[in-house]
């Protein structure tokens, strides 16, 4: 084999990274982690680059992948500022959103056992099933603890998908739906106070950690970051996580996913499997959440409009945006974005809990 | 445990958990909403029986001053008397100026829903 034909792989993953740079910049699809993900997929996949090399000189990125990144430590960081800029008033104003965000962790079963039958490890299908929870750091926090191999394989496709959310839904919120059930109008839910918003928090870690205690490196930040947002005295804090920490950690995290994606691990069938099955779950997850949210309507009283089921996977706020347009395609005076935040949080709190019973029983 | 049946469970699970929190949420919010009622209550209570207090001590302050004024007359007792009756009348014109200026000046502003943030200084005057 010549030169040439020894350089093909890493080719290619120089041109995955530049189609990922366009993506981002191009069409804006979650251009704040695809640009640093492209960008460093190109520089460790140039030839003789020692960046992502455990002894490589100058190997900035495999230092922030093994420090920041296999520790654990960014996905739960993220946590803590997601926390920050996460409004839970939806939510708490209508807690039976809880089961719709519950209901769209269909799909990270489904993908789980397909992964199983395909041939994967039960770990290794535990950390393919939870792309369909669309939650970037959850998939990384489980994957490095259960499949580390699969880490870079894992986060694009999660990633990915979580910039094709206006793509995937639609379709599949649509085929579920009937034109009257996505007119249905939600009543304004009501004012949530200081207190309430305060408690929340606090309540919901020490609840939590009693029944998943290995969810609790992130929802314990996640709700952490929420209640420096909510106190109201702790403002200079609440506004660092929400800005320039998230922004600092967006960077490393690109980067360091980014640095996993060499051309020798990255090439493979199961990448392939990886991302079909993460699109299975995806649209699994989300018929999931439209199928429960249309079975309520067969008991409640004040009926939900089942497009908010869509925004039970965790990508916040895209499928709750997601469920407005559709909503509002139909009848354009029905706003339904607010009340498809509260399954939103609740998808996010939903792929941790799934993600710390896989991580306390596997 | 088998790893399909462990898939169906950990479905179980999330449900259940989720709709655990769901139910604490419901029940924390009837709580606390309960007992919000009767902070309000009791809270506007307090601030009527404020105001009253309010009143009454800009009316012993009146009448003190007048009483030190009225000292150097002769009539002092029928001043006095005099005086605290405006003074009286005058504080408790204030503490009502002072409520109403948290509220929207006129009825119609109300309706299209505009609040008045500061109310017209002539509004002052008139009260």
């Amino acid at each position: 084999m010549g030169a040439g034909e020894r350089m093909i792989p890493e080719l290619i993953m120089i041109a995955l990274g530049i189609v990922f740079i366009v993506l981002g910049i191009k069409y804006e699809m979650e251009p704040l982690l695809l640009v640093p993900i492209g960008f460093a997929a190109i520089i460790v996949n140039i030839p003789g680059s020692e960046l992502a090399l455990p002894e490589g000189i100058g190997n900035v990125i495999h230092w922030i992948f093994s420090t920041l990144i296999a520790t654990e430590v960014v996905p739960c960081l993220i946590f803590f500022c997601l926390g920050a800029m996460t409004d839970f008033g939806p939510l708490i104003s209508n807690p039976k959103t809880f089961l719709i965000g519950a209901a769209a962790q269909l799909g990270v079963v489904i993908a789980f056992v397909l992964a199983m039958v395909i041939g994967f490890t039960p770990a290794q299908a535990a950390s393919i099933g939870i792309i369909g929870g669309a939650d970037g750091p959850t998939t990384i926090f489980l994957t490095t603890s259960l499949a580390p191999e699969l880490l870079g394989a894992n986060a694009v496709a999660a990633y990915s998908y979580m910039s094709l959310v206006p793509l995937i839904q639609p379709p599949v919120a649509l085929a579920l739906t009937t034109e009257e059930e996505r007119k249905i109008r939600m009543k304004k839910f009501r004012e949530v106070g200081k207190r309430e918003k305060i408690i929340f928090p606090v309540l919901l870690t020490i609840v939590s950690g009693f029944i998943v205690p290995a969810a609790l490196p992130l929802i314990g930040m996640f709700l952490f970051g929420n209640l420096l947002r909510e106190s109201g005295v702790t403002e200079r804090l609440s506004k660092t996580a929400e800005n320039e920490f998230m922004n600092i950690l967006t960077i490393l995290l690109g980067l360091g996913i980014g640095g996993t994606m060499m051309a020798e691990a990255f090439l493979t069938v199961q990448t392939l499997e990886i991302i079909a099955l993460g699109a299975f779950a995806f649209v699994c997850s989300t018929a999931g959440g439209v199928l429960i949210a249309k079975f309520m309507n067969l008991f409640v009283k004040e009926k939900v409009n089942p497009l908010i089921g869509c925004a039970g996977v965790s990508a916040v706020p895209m499928s709750a945006r997601v469920a407005q347009t559709l909503a509002s395609r139909e009848d354009k005076q029905n706003y339904i974005l607010m009340h498809a935040m509260g399954p939103n949080v609740a998808g996010v709190i939903g792929t941790a809990i799934a993600a710390g019973l896989f991580l306390q029983f596997l | 445990m088998n790893d399909y049946l462990f898939a169906f469970v950990c479905m179980l699970g999330v449900m259940a958990i989720l709709g655990f929190f769901s139910l604490v949420i419901y029940a924390s919010g009837i709580i606390l909403s309960s007992s919000k009622g009767k902070d309000k209550g009791k809270e506007k209570g307090e601030t009527e029986k404020g105001e009253i207090e309010r009143g009454e001590e800009k009316k012993e302050a009146a009448v003190s001053e007048a009483g030190s004024r009225g000292a150097i007359g002769d009539s002092a007792d029928e001043e006095l008397k005099k005086v605290a009756a405006i003074a009286a009348v005058i504080a408790m014109a204030e503490s009502g100026a002072q409520v109403k200026a948290k509220t929207p000046v006129s009825e119609s502003r109300k309706n299209r829903g505009i609040r008045a943030r500061y109310p017209s200084p002539w509004a002052l005057v008139r009260e």
